[in-house]
Protein backbone atom coordinates (compact mmCIF):
# COMPACT_ATOMS: atom_id res chain seq x y z
CA UNK A 1 0.00 0.00 0.00
CA UNK A 2 1.24 3.15 -1.00
CA UNK A 3 0.28 6.48 0.93
CA UNK A 4 1.98 10.22 0.30
CA UNK A 5 4.58 11.26 2.46
CA UNK A 6 4.13 14.75 1.51
CA UNK A 7 3.77 17.08 4.54
CA UNK A 8 5.02 14.32 7.04
CA UNK A 9 8.30 13.37 8.98
CA UNK A 10 10.13 10.60 6.81
CA UNK A 11 12.90 10.15 8.93
CA UNK A 12 13.19 7.24 10.86
CA UNK A 13 13.29 8.00 14.73
CA UNK A 14 16.85 7.83 16.22
CA UNK A 15 16.91 4.19 18.30
CA UNK A 16 18.49 5.18 21.90
CA UNK A 17 21.55 2.77 21.07
CA UNK A 18 22.60 3.87 18.05
CA UNK A 19 23.45 7.68 20.00
CA UNK A 20 26.20 5.30 21.20
CA UNK A 21 27.83 4.82 17.64
CA UNK A 22 31.62 5.65 17.37
CA UNK A 23 34.34 5.57 15.70
CA UNK A 24 35.99 2.31 16.26
CA UNK A 25 39.77 3.50 15.73
CA UNK A 26 40.86 0.46 17.29
CA UNK A 27 43.72 -1.18 14.59
CA UNK A 28 46.35 -0.42 12.50
CA UNK A 29 46.51 -0.09 8.73
CA UNK A 30 47.25 -3.57 7.00
CA UNK A 31 50.58 -3.08 5.04
CA UNK A 32 49.39 -5.66 2.74
CA UNK A 33 47.66 -4.87 -0.61
CA UNK A 34 45.81 -7.65 -2.14
CA UNK A 35 47.05 -8.87 -5.24
CA UNK A 36 44.50 -11.21 -6.52
CA UNK A 37 44.10 -15.45 -6.33
CA UNK A 38 46.58 -17.59 -7.40
CA UNK A 39 44.54 -20.24 -9.56
CA UNK A 40 47.27 -23.07 -8.28
CA UNK A 41 46.92 -22.37 -5.25
CA UNK A 42 43.50 -20.87 -4.44
CA UNK A 43 44.96 -18.78 -2.04
CA UNK A 44 45.69 -14.77 -1.95
CA UNK A 45 48.68 -13.27 -3.14
CA UNK A 46 49.61 -9.99 -0.99
CA UNK A 47 52.13 -7.69 -1.14
CA UNK A 48 54.22 -5.90 1.41
CA UNK A 49 55.65 -2.80 2.17
CA UNK A 50 59.15 -4.00 0.16
CA UNK A 51 56.99 -5.10 -2.55
CA UNK A 52 57.20 -8.25 -2.56
CA UNK A 53 54.23 -10.74 -3.16
CA UNK A 54 54.02 -13.75 -0.57
CA UNK A 55 50.85 -16.11 0.41
CA UNK A 56 49.37 -15.38 3.85
CA UNK A 57 51.38 -16.68 6.74
CA UNK A 58 50.15 -17.11 10.06
CA UNK A 59 51.28 -13.63 12.20
CA UNK A 60 53.53 -12.68 9.08
CA UNK A 61 51.58 -11.83 6.34
CA UNK A 62 48.26 -10.41 6.89
CA UNK A 63 47.37 -12.27 9.63
CA UNK A 64 48.40 -11.04 12.54
CA UNK A 65 46.31 -8.81 15.74
CA UNK A 66 46.57 -5.60 13.38
CA UNK A 67 45.89 -6.74 10.30
CA UNK A 68 42.33 -9.03 10.38
CA UNK A 69 41.30 -9.03 14.08
CA UNK A 70 37.65 -9.56 14.44
CA UNK A 71 35.70 -6.75 14.01
CA UNK A 72 38.86 -4.09 13.00
CA UNK A 73 39.31 -2.13 9.83
CA UNK A 74 41.19 -4.16 7.78
CA UNK A 75 42.37 -4.15 3.84
CA UNK A 76 40.76 -1.73 2.37
CA UNK A 77 39.27 0.31 5.04
CA UNK A 78 36.51 -2.96 5.35
CA UNK A 79 35.67 -4.49 8.72
CA UNK A 80 36.76 -8.05 9.44
CA UNK A 81 34.02 -8.77 11.81
CA UNK A 82 32.58 -11.82 13.68
CA UNK A 83 29.78 -12.39 11.57
CA UNK A 84 28.93 -12.94 8.00
CA UNK A 85 26.03 -12.03 5.91
CA UNK A 86 24.11 -14.77 7.09
CA UNK A 87 21.87 -13.40 9.60
CA UNK A 88 20.82 -10.61 7.05
CA UNK A 89 19.78 -13.22 4.13
CA UNK A 90 17.77 -15.99 6.05
CA UNK B 1 44.35 -41.20 -2.41
CA UNK B 2 40.60 -39.29 -1.50
CA UNK B 3 40.31 -36.76 -4.33
CA UNK B 4 37.13 -35.55 -3.46
CA UNK B 5 37.43 -31.70 -2.83
CA UNK B 6 36.89 -29.10 -0.29
CA UNK B 7 34.53 -26.39 -1.79
CA UNK B 8 35.66 -22.90 0.01
CA UNK B 9 33.08 -20.52 -0.28
CA UNK B 10 34.95 -16.75 0.61
CA UNK B 11 35.78 -13.70 -0.64
CA UNK B 12 38.86 -12.49 -2.53
CA UNK B 13 40.43 -11.27 0.42
CA UNK B 14 40.45 -13.73 2.83
CA UNK B 15 44.33 -14.50 4.26
CA UNK B 16 41.86 -16.65 6.87
CA UNK B 17 40.80 -18.93 4.29
CA UNK B 18 44.32 -18.64 2.81
CA UNK B 19 45.35 -20.19 5.98
CA UNK B 20 43.38 -23.35 5.82
CA UNK B 21 43.59 -23.70 1.98
CA UNK B 22 47.43 -23.71 2.48
CA UNK B 23 46.82 -26.13 5.44
CA UNK B 24 45.25 -28.33 2.97
CA UNK B 25 46.99 -28.03 -0.62
CA UNK B 26 50.03 -29.34 2.04
CA UNK B 27 48.15 -32.20 2.43
CA UNK B 28 47.12 -32.73 -1.15
CA UNK B 29 43.57 -32.30 -0.31
CA UNK B 30 41.48 -30.74 -3.50
CA UNK B 31 40.17 -27.34 -2.87
CA UNK B 32 37.79 -25.20 -5.00
CA UNK B 33 37.64 -21.92 -3.79
CA UNK B 34 34.73 -19.47 -5.10
CA UNK B 35 32.57 -16.54 -4.29
CA UNK B 36 28.83 -17.53 -4.83
CA UNK B 37 27.95 -14.15 -4.32
CA UNK B 38 30.82 -12.90 -7.31
CA UNK B 39 31.22 -15.56 -8.89
CA UNK B 40 27.63 -16.69 -10.13
CA UNK B 41 26.29 -16.89 -12.59
CA UNK B 42 29.94 -15.77 -14.64
CA UNK B 43 32.53 -17.42 -14.53
CA UNK B 44 31.45 -20.00 -12.25
CA UNK B 45 28.69 -22.95 -14.29
CA UNK B 46 26.21 -25.07 -12.13
CA UNK B 47 24.89 -28.44 -13.49
CA UNK B 48 22.66 -30.14 -10.83
CA UNK B 49 20.39 -33.02 -11.36
CA UNK B 50 18.02 -34.95 -9.15
CA UNK B 51 15.59 -37.06 -9.83
CA UNK B 52 14.31 -40.94 -10.32
CA UNK B 53 15.37 -40.85 -13.99
CA UNK B 54 18.76 -42.01 -15.67
CA UNK B 55 20.11 -38.92 -15.56
CA UNK B 56 21.71 -39.38 -12.08
CA UNK B 57 25.11 -41.97 -11.85
CA UNK B 58 23.64 -43.05 -8.42
CA UNK B 59 20.00 -44.48 -8.27
CA UNK B 60 16.98 -42.20 -6.51
CA UNK B 61 17.86 -41.42 -2.66
CA UNK B 62 21.33 -40.86 -3.54
CA UNK B 63 20.87 -36.51 -4.17
CA UNK B 64 21.87 -34.19 -6.03
CA UNK B 65 24.95 -35.19 -8.57
CA UNK B 66 26.67 -32.89 -11.29
CA UNK B 67 29.10 -30.45 -11.36
CA UNK B 68 30.23 -27.10 -10.03
CA UNK B 69 32.91 -25.47 -12.56
CA UNK B 70 35.03 -22.10 -11.59
CA UNK B 71 37.86 -21.60 -14.33
CA UNK B 72 39.80 -24.48 -14.79
CA UNK B 73 38.35 -26.31 -11.55
CA UNK B 74 35.23 -28.85 -11.61
CA UNK B 75 33.66 -30.14 -8.39
CA UNK B 76 31.43 -32.89 -8.58
CA UNK B 77 28.94 -32.08 -6.59
CA UNK B 78 28.40 -36.22 -5.28
CA UNK B 79 31.64 -36.10 -4.38
CA UNK B 80 31.89 -32.32 -2.18
CA UNK B 81 33.48 -33.89 1.04
CA UNK B 82 33.27 -30.48 2.83
CA UNK B 83 32.16 -26.94 2.06
CA UNK B 84 33.97 -24.15 4.63
CA UNK B 85 31.58 -21.63 4.56
CA UNK B 86 33.66 -18.67 5.75
CA UNK B 87 32.93 -15.02 3.72
CA UNK B 88 31.13 -15.48 1.11
CA UNK B 89 29.50 -12.06 -0.51
CA UNK B 90 25.98 -11.59 0.06
CA UNK B 91 23.78 -12.20 -3.21
CA UNK B 92 23.61 -8.97 -5.01
CA UNK B 93 20.01 -7.63 -4.82
CA UNK B 94 20.35 -4.69 -7.00
CA UNK B 95 18.92 -1.36 -5.85
CA UNK B 96 14.89 -2.36 -6.70
CA UNK B 97 15.38 -3.67 -10.37
CA UNK B 98 13.31 -6.51 -11.33
CA UNK B 99 15.95 -7.89 -13.54
CA UNK B 100 18.56 -7.55 -10.67
CA UNK B 101 16.12 -8.66 -7.62
CA UNK B 102 15.15 -11.74 -9.67
CA UNK B 103 17.98 -12.79 -10.78
CA UNK B 104 19.24 -12.55 -6.71
CA UNK B 105 16.86 -14.95 -5.43
CA UNK B 106 16.98 -17.58 -7.75
CA UNK B 107 20.75 -17.19 -7.43
CA UNK B 108 20.57 -17.93 -3.98
CA UNK B 109 18.44 -20.02 -3.59
CA UNK B 110 19.57 -22.21 -6.76
CA UNK B 111 23.45 -22.05 -6.31
CA UNK B 112 22.84 -21.35 -2.47
CA UNK B 113 20.41 -23.78 -2.16
CA UNK B 114 22.49 -26.87 -3.88
CA UNK B 115 25.46 -26.02 -1.59
CA UNK B 116 23.34 -26.32 1.27
CA UNK B 117 21.89 -29.93 -0.01
CA UNK B 118 24.65 -31.88 -1.05
CA UNK B 119 24.95 -35.39 -0.59
CA UNK B 120 27.52 -36.68 2.19
CA UNK B 121 28.88 -33.42 2.99
CA UNK B 122 30.18 -31.45 5.89
CA UNK B 123 29.38 -28.29 6.75
CA UNK B 124 31.39 -25.81 8.58
CA UNK B 125 28.94 -24.71 9.37
CA UNK B 126 25.73 -24.85 7.25
CA UNK B 127 24.71 -21.77 6.39
CA UNK B 128 21.77 -21.98 7.53
CA UNK B 129 22.13 -22.73 11.08
CA UNK B 130 24.93 -20.00 11.41
CA UNK B 131 21.94 -17.68 10.25
CA UNK B 132 20.30 -19.29 13.20
CA UNK B 133 22.54 -19.03 15.67
CA UNK B 134 23.22 -15.45 14.94
CA UNK B 135 19.93 -14.31 17.10
CA UNK B 136 21.31 -13.40 20.61
CA UNK B 137 18.00 -14.49 21.94
CA UNK B 138 18.45 -18.01 20.72
CA UNK B 139 21.85 -18.19 21.32
CA UNK B 140 21.23 -17.07 25.14
CA UNK B 141 17.93 -19.53 25.82
CA UNK B 142 20.51 -22.57 24.35
CA UNK B 143 23.01 -21.56 26.65
CA UNK B 144 20.69 -21.77 29.39
CA UNK B 145 18.98 -24.34 28.37
CA UNK B 146 22.86 -26.54 27.76
CA UNK B 147 23.83 -25.51 31.37
CA UNK B 148 25.87 -22.16 31.25
CA UNK B 149 25.39 -19.08 33.30
CA UNK B 150 23.99 -16.24 31.56
CA UNK B 151 24.10 -12.78 32.70
CA UNK B 152 20.21 -11.58 33.32
CA UNK B 153 19.02 -9.84 30.42
CA UNK B 154 16.23 -7.73 29.07
CA UNK B 155 15.48 -7.00 25.45
CA UNK B 156 12.78 -4.51 25.25
CA UNK B 157 11.22 -0.85 23.52
CA UNK B 158 10.05 -0.19 26.56
CA UNK B 159 11.79 2.91 28.34
CA UNK B 160 10.35 2.33 32.07
CA UNK B 161 11.18 -1.49 32.19
CA UNK B 162 14.88 -0.35 30.71
CA UNK B 163 15.04 2.43 33.52
CA UNK B 164 14.27 0.14 36.08
CA UNK B 165 16.23 -2.89 35.00
CA UNK B 166 19.47 -0.62 34.84
CA UNK B 167 18.39 0.74 38.52
CA UNK B 168 18.64 -2.70 39.65
CA UNK B 169 22.17 -3.30 39.37
CA UNK B 170 25.14 -2.12 37.10
CA UNK B 171 23.92 -3.28 33.34
CA UNK B 172 25.55 -2.58 30.34
CA UNK B 173 23.64 -1.86 26.99
CA UNK B 174 24.45 -3.70 23.78
CA UNK B 175 23.57 -3.91 20.23
CA UNK B 176 21.85 -7.08 18.93
CA UNK B 177 23.83 -7.08 15.82
CA UNK B 178 27.12 -5.78 14.95
CA UNK B 179 26.28 -4.24 11.44
CA UNK B 180 28.83 -2.38 8.99
CA UNK B 181 28.40 1.26 10.19
CA UNK B 182 29.95 4.59 9.75
CA UNK B 183 30.20 7.95 11.03
CA UNK B 184 31.21 10.64 9.26
CA UNK B 185 32.43 7.93 6.77
CA UNK B 186 34.68 6.50 9.13
CA UNK B 187 33.96 2.70 10.33
CA UNK B 188 32.18 2.71 13.35
CA UNK B 189 30.52 0.59 15.49
CA UNK B 190 28.63 0.08 19.36
CA UNK B 191 30.91 -1.65 22.33
CA UNK B 192 29.34 -3.51 25.09
CA UNK B 193 29.27 -0.50 27.65
CA UNK B 194 28.01 0.42 31.00
CA UNK B 195 24.42 2.79 31.09
CA UNK B 196 23.11 4.59 33.63
CA UNK B 197 19.54 4.37 34.99
CA UNK B 198 19.63 7.72 34.27
CA UNK B 199 20.67 7.76 30.73
CA UNK B 200 17.69 5.86 29.57
CA UNK B 201 15.05 8.43 27.69
CA UNK B 202 12.25 7.52 25.14
CA UNK B 203 14.69 6.54 21.82
CA UNK B 204 14.38 3.00 23.87
CA UNK B 205 11.00 2.76 22.24
CA UNK B 206 11.83 3.55 18.87
CA UNK B 207 13.76 -0.43 18.41
CA UNK B 208 14.57 -3.63 20.32
CA UNK B 209 17.51 -2.61 23.04
CA UNK B 210 19.27 -5.09 24.87
CA UNK B 211 20.32 -4.93 28.45
CA UNK B 212 22.52 -6.86 30.49
CA UNK B 213 23.73 -7.28 33.79
CA UNK B 214 27.45 -6.10 34.21
CA UNK B 215 29.47 -9.33 35.06
CA UNK B 216 31.91 -8.37 37.51
CA UNK B 217 34.81 -9.66 35.74
CA UNK B 218 38.54 -10.10 35.82
CA UNK B 219 39.27 -11.42 32.51
CA UNK B 220 37.66 -12.66 29.56
CA UNK B 221 37.92 -15.63 27.65
CA UNK B 222 37.51 -16.68 24.12
CA UNK B 223 36.90 -20.11 23.45
CA UNK B 224 36.75 -21.61 19.85
CA UNK B 225 35.32 -24.80 18.87
CA UNK B 226 35.99 -26.51 16.08
CA UNK B 227 34.13 -29.98 15.94
CA UNK B 228 34.54 -31.26 19.24
CA UNK B 229 38.28 -30.24 19.96
CA UNK B 230 38.08 -26.30 22.38
CA UNK B 231 40.70 -24.05 21.90
CA UNK B 232 40.86 -21.41 24.60
CA UNK B 233 42.27 -18.11 25.35
CA UNK B 234 42.24 -15.90 28.38
CA UNK B 235 41.99 -12.01 27.45
CA UNK B 236 43.03 -9.58 29.39
CA UNK B 237 42.49 -6.13 28.74
CA UNK B 238 43.23 -2.51 30.80
CA UNK B 239 41.43 -1.70 34.04
CA UNK B 240 37.94 -0.75 33.11
CA UNK B 241 37.46 -2.12 29.77
CA UNK B 242 34.37 -3.96 29.14
CA UNK B 243 34.51 -5.13 25.46
CA UNK B 244 38.18 -6.43 24.48
CA UNK B 245 37.17 -5.44 21.01
CA UNK B 246 37.92 -1.30 21.45
CA UNK B 247 41.59 -1.74 22.67
CA UNK B 248 43.07 -4.38 20.40
CA UNK B 249 46.31 -2.68 20.97
CA UNK B 250 46.69 -3.29 24.87
CA UNK B 251 45.33 -6.97 25.21
CA UNK B 252 47.16 -10.11 26.48
CA UNK B 253 46.32 -13.80 25.55
CA UNK B 254 47.29 -16.84 27.19
CA UNK B 255 46.19 -20.24 26.22
CA UNK B 256 44.14 -21.92 29.25
CA UNK B 257 42.15 -24.77 29.24
CA UNK B 258 38.54 -24.90 28.90
CA UNK B 259 36.93 -26.28 32.13
CA UNK B 260 35.21 -30.39 31.27
CA UNK B 261 31.56 -28.84 32.59
CA UNK B 262 31.85 -25.63 30.42
CA UNK B 263 33.48 -28.02 27.29
CA UNK B 264 30.35 -30.63 27.28
CA UNK B 265 28.76 -27.12 27.13
CA UNK B 266 29.65 -25.93 24.46
CA UNK B 267 29.38 -28.94 22.51
CA UNK B 268 25.88 -29.52 23.13
CA UNK B 269 25.24 -25.61 22.45
CA UNK B 270 26.71 -26.38 18.71
CA UNK B 271 24.88 -29.55 18.48
CA UNK B 272 21.79 -27.35 19.62
CA UNK B 273 22.43 -25.33 16.41
CA UNK B 274 23.14 -27.95 14.30
CA UNK B 275 27.05 -26.31 13.92
CA UNK B 276 30.77 -27.55 13.71
CA UNK B 277 32.33 -24.33 14.98
CA UNK B 278 31.40 -21.91 17.36
CA UNK B 279 33.88 -18.28 18.84
CA UNK B 280 32.35 -18.48 22.33
CA UNK B 281 32.64 -15.50 24.85
CA UNK B 282 33.18 -15.35 28.13
CA UNK B 283 33.88 -13.25 31.02
CA UNK B 284 35.16 -14.67 34.39
CA UNK B 285 35.03 -13.67 37.35
CA UNK B 286 37.75 -14.12 40.67
CA UNK B 287 35.77 -17.47 41.90
CA UNK B 288 36.96 -18.81 38.16
CA UNK B 289 33.44 -18.80 36.90
CA UNK B 290 32.45 -18.12 33.22
CA UNK B 291 29.93 -15.93 32.25
CA UNK B 292 28.42 -17.34 28.65
CA UNK B 293 28.06 -13.33 26.62
CA UNK B 294 27.75 -14.74 23.41
CA UNK B 295 28.26 -17.47 20.24
CA UNK B 296 29.98 -15.68 17.04
CA UNK B 297 28.84 -18.59 14.74
CA UNK B 298 31.32 -18.27 12.05
CA UNK B 299 33.88 -15.62 14.21
CA UNK B 300 37.40 -14.92 13.97
CA UNK B 301 40.12 -16.75 15.12
CA UNK B 302 43.25 -16.94 13.07
CA UNK B 303 44.73 -13.72 14.95
CA UNK B 304 43.86 -15.60 18.38
CA UNK B 305 45.88 -18.57 17.08
CA UNK B 306 48.76 -16.14 16.23
CA UNK B 307 48.51 -14.32 19.93
CA UNK B 308 47.67 -17.30 22.00
CA UNK B 309 49.55 -20.21 20.32
CA UNK B 310 46.62 -22.28 19.46
CA UNK B 311 46.52 -24.99 16.82
CA UNK B 312 43.26 -24.32 15.12
CA UNK B 313 44.08 -24.09 11.51
CA UNK B 314 45.12 -27.49 11.65
CA UNK B 315 42.08 -28.39 13.63
CA UNK B 316 39.60 -26.81 11.08
CA UNK B 317 41.78 -28.50 8.39
CA UNK B 318 41.41 -31.65 9.87
CA UNK B 319 37.82 -31.66 10.13
CA UNK B 320 37.55 -30.27 6.31
CA UNK B 321 39.90 -33.39 5.10
CA UNK B 322 38.11 -35.76 7.35
CA UNK B 323 34.70 -34.26 5.65
CA UNK B 324 31.25 -36.45 6.83
CA UNK B 325 32.89 -39.73 7.71
CA UNK B 326 33.43 -39.57 11.50
CA UNK B 327 30.59 -37.34 11.97
CA UNK B 328 27.73 -39.29 10.51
Amino acid sequence: MQTSLAGTETTAPTPWGLRRMAPLRNGSPSPWRYAGLDPATQTGRWIGEDGAMTPAELGKHGTSVNTYPPTQVSKDGKQDSDSGHDATQD
Amino acid sequence: MDGRPVLVCTEFEDATADLVIAELNRRRVPVLRFDPGRDFPAPAVLNARIGAGGTSRTKSGGGWTGRLTVGERTADLSAVRALYHRRPSPYPTGTGEQAARFAAQENRRGLGGVLGALPGCLYLSHPQAIARAEYKPAQLDAATRVGLTVPDTLITNDPMEAKAFCAAQPTIYKPLHAGAYEVEGEPAGIWAAPVEAGEIDGGVSHSAHLFQAQVPKVADVRAVVVGEQVFSARITAPPGVVDWRAEYQNLTYEPITCPDGIRGALLRFLADFGLNFGAFDFAVTTDGAWWFLECNPNGQWAWLEDAAGLPITHAIADLLEDGASQHE
